[in-house]
């Protein structure tokens, strides 16, 4: 999902960078200082998340964890991926810097769609299956956003729209399955182990089975302690 | 809190070290980054196309540009193993410009290799073409022979052997010096082809865990100094 230099016409570049600008923006805002550390560890997880191939399918694809980061951050997903994305542009040579704008908006975009997913999924399904279920969602959701976002991006090359589409989603159905595992099994870790950092991203509803677990692990972990 | 916090170093450490198992084991991959390499292999441009980590792009279009005038010279499509040769274009020799590479993989993937002027035959004063063995450089002590004059003093092979008697056609075996210029060239052309291409290759290198350690330090930077402004703020 790195388009690379050249590619895309100064109109698709000029939408991507303004759309990102805006996203940053609103993210950054919305940024609790507090959890800072977090937005900056998931950060370096989609940073290195590129680097890991899943040699499954029709191509090798790379980790996306956009899915993940909206799962967990929401907006703030958004100037997180942006950073990541600016220093695999400067270290690697994935996509460029001329592509930074359209590239962060499409991973960054399903990033917040994801988001917006599993906040809505938890308040239909209740109880900790609920809460797995939306996440597995979530983390496929970003991975189906960010590759039709692509290939809408792509639309004004003369691969056309419907072409790239049909590669990018063929390609990227395994990494669809594989980040919703990932999105699920990392939200119910942090169900068990901090759930006041999901308490966030739930609407703000009481008894949420988050809230029974944290009592659950309060315990044990006075005794470690 | 401290437990906390070593918990989630825990899970950094995790997840960097699940990257660098899985990256050199995944099999090669098709994903972000591709590049072309090209080089001269006697009059034909050689290319190879790939992706990061050696999965060669299959059925990728190559085309290849005046890289001063911008003209179209030669396209073509890669092969099972990412190859594509064409032969130097006519209107690039002697021009004395270079030929700009690209590589169109699909999905945004494109790449751009320059081949600069002076690694084109013909474009420079001395070329490896063959026009320009047909007057070697005086000054290396070289007759220019016509071919079949017989030169005993032509250090090529035939010289250490016995001379032929003088009026006869060289032996079927003896070579004039032009034709040996143009068998080495060719044959060093292509034992230097490998070497060519691994040059080329090492100017794009892969990631590797100095740069996947810096960019999470500048990640934990950046998150470190926004916190160091904030707190001075309060």
């Amino acid at each position: 999902m790195h388009i690379a230099e050249g590619v895309l016409s100064p109109a698709v570049l000029g939408t991507g960078a303004v759309l990102t600008a805006a996203g940053t923006f609103i993210g950054l805002r919305r940024l609790d200082m507090n959890r800072l550390m977090t937005v900056a560890m998931l950060s370096a997880a989609f940073f290195v998340g590129s680097l890991v191939h899943v040699p499954i399918g029709v191509g090798n694809v790379h980790l996306l964890l956009n899915g993940l980061l909206g799962v967990l951050l929401g907006w703030a997903a958004v100037p997180a991926i942006l950073v990541a994305l600016s220093l695999q542009a400067l270290f690697f040579q994935f996509g460029g810097l001329t592509t930074l704008g359209v590239n962060t908006a499409t991973m960054g975009c399903a990033a917040v769609v994801a988001g917006w997913c599993f906040t809505a999924l938890t308040g239909i399904l209740p109880g900790s299956r609920g809460l797995k279920v939306a996440a597995f969602c979530g983390g496929a959701l970003g991975v189906l956003v960010a590759a039709l976002l692509t290939a809408c991006a792509l639309a004004g090359t003369d691969e056309g729209l419907v072409v790239a589409a049909k590669m990018l989603l063929v390609a990227h159905l395994p990494i669809m399955f594989i980040e919703g595992c990932i999105t699920m099994l990392a939200v119910a870790f942090m169900a068990r182990v901090r759930p006041e950092m999901l308490a966030s991203r739930l609407s703000g509803r009481r008894g949420h089975p988050c809230d029974d677990v944290e009592d659950a692990v309060e315990t044990p972990r006075q005794e470690r302690g | 809190m401290t437990m906390r916090m070593l918990r989630w170093a825990a899970i950094a450490a995790l997840l960097v070290f699940a990257a660098g198992l899985c990256g050199p084991w995944c099999r090669p991959a098709y994903a972000h980054r591709v590049s072309v390499f090209a080089w001269v292999n006697g009059d034909m441009v050689e290319t190879e196309s790939g992706f990061s980590r050696g999965n060669p792009v299959v059925q990728g279009t190559i085309t290849a540009f005046d890289a001063v005038s911008g003209d179209q010279l030669a396209q073509g499509v890669t092969d099972a193993e990412g190859r594509y040769a064409f032969p130097v274009p006519a209107a690039i020799r002697g021009s004395g410009h270079g030929l700009r590479i690209r590589v169109d993989a699909g999905e945004g993937h494109r790449s751009e290799w320059i081949l600069d002027a002076g690694d084109i035959p013909g474009s420079s004063g001395e070329g490896r073409t063959l026009q320009a063995e047909a007057t070697p450089p005086s000054g290396k002590g070289y007759p220019s022979p016509g071919k079949g004059t017989p030169s005993p003093e032509t250090p090529s092979p035939s010289a250490s052997m016995p001379s032929p008697p003088s009026g006869m056609a060289p032996p079927p075996s003896g070579t004039t010096p032009s034709e040996l210029r143009t068998i080495l060239s060719s044959v060093l052309d292509e034992k230097l082809a490998p070497i060519r291409r691994s040059l080329a290759l090492l100017e794009r290198p892969e990631p590797g865990l100095r740069d996947i350690v810096g960019g999470i330090g500048w990640i934990v930077g950046i998150a470190g100094i926004v916190l160091y402004f904030r707190g001075r703020r309060r």
